[in-house]
């Protein structure tokens, strides 16, 4: 391979939004630091929309920021893989409860997904937003690749999980107060199923346990949805 | 040195992953397949190597940070977006709320108490 194949050069200006974006990420990080806030104020979401701000104000191309950002991009591979080691970490939480887990977590994904499809076909999206939410129940580096094979829109499926994730962070504890649903087993595996890897970060702050049941149920979840849904949409 | 050897565990997943893929002419990705192999060694292995917890916390703990790129290339779907900005939320949001409940409800009516010693309320109905 000769030199000028490898990945575009960032350069100066590359460079320049890779800095600013590390640099954001790190400002909000301690930002939501001081104010104890973890559901509003996510580092990714606010970083995200100060940047296209500021790309839409000055009217930048696209592309000229992603000669830095891609960079960062590269390692999506290697955090999905990561996410075998708490997945194995947590594996004796599966013994305890195995039915019910199994059980809850199914139903919970199946209706997650197919309750967006099915709404999707009722609004008549088009088949490549069809299976782009078909992969909402799924942890967004996972959805990524699991878009790209069913004919979705990749970059849409991440936004869609990141999202869902955000808002169903913010209404999650209203539903648990209103129905009743203290077991802190229950709450953590719903989050996990739902709300992904930013509702794990939740469960994890409120207790040990929640945060393992959400960890886990994060994990099989995306690596069970992602090895069916592809034969279900092919 | 363990950091280099926790990316190599990372590397070799992949690569045991996409050569099954390959194979066996499978449409999931390959990072996915690479998740079932690394827990499936680790299980053999029988503890997570130092290196790789380093590097796997690490990726997992900053991993928004490796997604703003990743939000911020929907710029380029903005106008698509834009038509379907209302049904698009109302779906997320039904979609959202619905199973949320009904996991944690399901799991909470199945699963044994997580105290046995401890006596429970009496419940009134029946179920």
């Amino acid at each position: 391979m000769r030199l000028t194949e490898l990945p575009a050069w960032p350069g100066l200006e590359g460079l320049f939004w890779l800095l600013l974006t590390l640099a954001l990420y790190r400002g909000l990080s301690i930002l939501r630091a001081r104010l104890q806030e973890t559901a509003w104020a996510q580092p990714l979401i606010w970083g995200a929309i100060i940047l296209c701000a500021l790309l839409l104000g000055l009217d930048i191309d696209l592309a000229r920021y992603q000669l830095g950002g891609d960079w960062l991009i590269y390692t999506l591979a290697l955090s999905t893989v990561s996410i075998g080691v708490p997945i194995y970490d947590n594996r004796h939480v599966i013994r305890a409860a195995a039915v019910p887990f199994v059980t809850a977590m199914g139903l919970g994904s199946v209706l997650a997904a197919g309750s967006a499809v099915a709404m999707a076909g009722w609004l008549d999206f088009d088949a490549a937003l069809r299976a782009t939410l078909a992969t909402k129940s799924i942890t967004s580096p996972m959805a990524f690749g699991v878009a790209d094979e069913i004919g979705g829109l990749p970059v849409l499926a991440m936004g869609v999980v990141i999202v869902t994730g955000n808002f169903g962070v913010l209404v999650a504890p209203k539903i648990f107060a209103t129905f009743g649903l203290t077991d802190e087993r229950a709450q953590g595996l719903a989050l996990g199923v739902v709300t992904h890897g930013i509702g794990t970060a939740e469960a994890v702050r409120r207790s040990a346990l929640m945060g393992s049941f959400a960890g886990l149920a994060m994990g099989v979840n995306g690596v069970l949805t992602s090895l069916i849904l592809p034969f279900v949409f092919l | 040195m363990q950091i280099i050897l926790g990316i190599a565990w990372l590397c070799l997943s992949l690569l045991a992953g996409e050569a099954v893929k390959d194979i066996a002419q499978l449409a999931i990705p390959a990072p996915v397949l690479a998740v079932v192999i690394l827990v499936a060694v680790l299980g053999l292995y029988g503890r997570v190597p130092e290196g790789l917890r380093l590097v796997a916390e690490f990726l997992l703990r900053h991993m928004a940070l490796f997604f703003i790129p990743v939000l911020v290339g929907m710029l380029a779907l903005s106008e698509r977006l834009g038509e379907i900005l209302l049904p698009l939320s109302l779906i997320l949001i039904v979609s959202t709320v619905v199973p949320l409940l009904v996991t944690a409800w399901i799991f909470q009516k199945l699963a044994p108490p997580m105290d046995a010693a401890k006596p429970e309320e009496p419940k009134h109905e029946a179920d």
